[in-house]
């Protein structure tokens, strides 16, 4: 028992806690101005709270907590740590400002968002299936609450709909588990990875694989089990929805990378052509279903498809190269997209609305706004200098590198036209005439970090090696 | 051809899953005793006869008396097993069941400073 190495994780739950009694004995004084500033207090300490996560992460060791595999705390859990914990901070800092006039109840709000982050690490962190799975349902679960959180009609369809789908999709991913367990005699992902090696496999294993899939392509958002995404994205709140196409695509990416590289490389003859089909299908729906939507939160949550097919294409590669590719996609691919989520934050508070009308003329309202968006835009494109561009280059290149060049050309064929429906935006905010040309004004704590996260495009896209070189430490040997 | 065979086994699976529940069914409609009557279509409230409808409004703090219930009486069953092993553990143990209980006691604090446990 080695307590230690769980550090990062039980400072995130103390936070949440702590949030939730101060907010109790604080709310109580129902004058308007002492509430106000209780809500940022609340904010305030979950954001020490993550922060002191981060440098708890740094002084973690390597290691497996239990004598078992249920926590390992290993290099490439501690590089996905650092990204929640950031991603989390980000979040925070958007809600503070989205909450402030929308709802009363913000303890529970950061209380859910806190838990549900630690979640994320936990999952990382899982060494073994069924450890696995009950983080995997502490990071579900509390996003059904936050996607219904603000009890709009949208909010709770999508709450509605990402529930049913969800359960049912982690229904089918315990039978997967149940029949891997019952093939190997082990829950230990580098277990069954060593029984798989040894050659004697049973005859129900295609099924368990394919289970195992649909359970995981249901939280990256993959092809055919993609219908919960643009409602949940388009009914949740804005940052939930930050978190939702960042985090949870993150850890579920992160889990996926170390179920199929440690437990079922020995067979990848096995699921290579199923996870193929599933990438080219969830590139080309996903970029051309974006194209005709009207609703940018709607056209965000496609286009959020599209980029998990590009990521599918490093596990179908499945290199130290090719993870090191994917998990330094994941993380220009975050920082853009809760840049993009923090600008709609900030105008949907103004506009009222979420339709990619609406942002007609935003170039006189705000043209700090509309510099933060076109950078994140043209990232997720992948256009250079910025990080984005990088992030497709690596991942194309070794595609091609290791023999998958029909993949690195379709995937460049959709990023491709990704661009044109990035524009349409952009030409909707830079060209069109505004109806109100009232000034959007913000906090400053708002321009702060999204300066710092277009400074962190710009310098990832011209000074990528670091990055790479620490994402390529990150990848354990399991080859 | 390999994938075939392999996928065979799938389709086995799933034929022998669906004779399970159809199966089921058939035989006991084939060997069950057939006496309808107007009695077996109430519906069931515990041997009583049903008063009214069951479409009737009930206070949404019965709901929340139990769900603080529940959560209690969970946490009384694993006491019992913690209990058993109790001098064997010795102290890690005891301060893993009160870090348990403190945050279950967290949640009773939100109920209470929620006004839940005042009945109106």
């Amino acid at each position: 028992m080695n307590y230690t190495l769980l550090t990062p994780e039980i400072i995130v739950c103390c936070t949440a806690l702590l949030v939730l009694v101060v907010d109790l004995f604080m709310a109580q004084g129902e004058g308007a101005k002492s509430t106000k500033s209780t809500k940022k207090l609340l904010g305030w300490i979950a954001i020490a709270g993550l922060v002191a996560g981060m440098f708890a992460v740094y002084n973690t060791p390597e290691g497996l907590a239990f004598g078992n595999r249920s926590f390992v705390n290993d290099t490439f859990a501690m590089y996905f740590k650092y990204l929640f914990l950031g991603i989390g901070i980000l979040v925070i800092v958007s809600s503070m400002d989205y909450l402030a006039e929308r709802t009363t109840h913000h303890g529970e709000y950061y209380f859910v968002l806190l838990l549900v982050i630690m979640g994320t690490m936990f999952m990382v962190s899982a060494g073994e299936l069924i450890s696995l799975y009950v983080s995997l349902e502490m990071l579900s679960v509390g996003s059904y609450v936050l996607v219904a959180y603000l009890r709009t009609r949208q909010g709770i369809e999508g709450g509605i709909k990402y529930l049913l789908f969800g359960a049912f999709c982690s229904a089918v991913l315990l039978y997967g588990i149940g029949i891997i367990y019952g093939l190997t005699g082990t829950t230990e992902i580098k277990g069954i990875g060593e029984f798989l090696n040894q050659g004697d496999k049973g005859c129900a294993l295609p099924l368990g694989l394919a289970f195992i899939l649909a359970g995981f392509g249901f939280k990256i958002a993959c092809i055919p089990f993609h219908f919960w995404v643009p409602e949940a994205y388009e009914g949740a709140p804005t940052p939930i929805t930050a978190f939702l196409a960042s985090a949870s695509k993150v850890a579920s990416f992160a889990v996926f990378i170390r179920v199929f590289m440690e437990g079922f490389i020995g067979i990848r003859q096995e699921w290579t052509m199923a996870l193929i089909i599933l990438c080219i299908l969830t590139m080309a729906i996903g970029n051309l279903s974006a194209i005709p939507q009207t609703n940018i939160k709607r056209l965000l949550a496609y286009s959020s498809i599209g980029h998990a097919g590009y990521l599918l294409i490093g596990l179908v590669i499945g290199t130290v190269n090719g993870l090191s590719a994917v998990m330094f996609y994941l993380l220009v691919y975050a920082l853009a997209i809760l840049g993009i989520f923090m600008v709609i934050a900030i105008i949907s508070k103004r506009i009222d609305t979420d339709e990619i009308e609406g942002y007609e003329g935003m170039y006189k309202r705000s043209p700090f706004l509309c510099l933060c968006m076109l950078i994140c835009l043209a990232s997720l494109a992948g256009l250079p200098p910025l990080a984005g561009f990088m992030g497709k280059f690596y991942l194309f290149a070794y595609a091609v590198h290791a023999g998958y060049i029909y993949l690195a050309v379709i995937g460049f064929i959709f990023s491709t036209i990704s661009v044109y429906y990035y524009f349409r935006i952009l030409k909707s905010m830079y060209f069109m005439e505004a109806k109100d040309e009232s000034i959007i004004s913000f906090s400053p704590l708002l321009k702060v970090v999204l300066i710092l996260i277009m400074l962190g495009l710009f310098l990832i896209g011209i000074l990528p090696q670091s990055f790479i070189s620490s994402a390529i430490e990150s990848v354990p040997k399991w080859y | 051809m390999k994938l075939l065979a392999d996928y065979m086994w799938v389709v086995l699976f799933m034929g022998l899953g669906m004779l399970f529940v159809f199966g089921g069914y058939i035989t006991s409609w084939l060997i069950r005793p057939s006496k309808p009557s107007s009695k077996k279509l109430f519906t069931y409230e515990c041997g009583e006869v049903p008063v009214g409808s069951s479409w009737v409004q009930f206070n949404i703090r019965y709901y929340l008396f139990a769900l603080i219930f529940v959560i209690f009486d969970v946490e009384v069953a694993f006491l019992f097993p913690w209990a058993v092993v109790f001098k064997e553990l010795g102290l890690v143990a005891f301060v893993e069941m009160m870090i348990f209980m403190a945050i279950l006691l967290v949640g009773l604090l939100y109920a209470w400073r929620k006004g839940i446990l005042k009945w109106m």
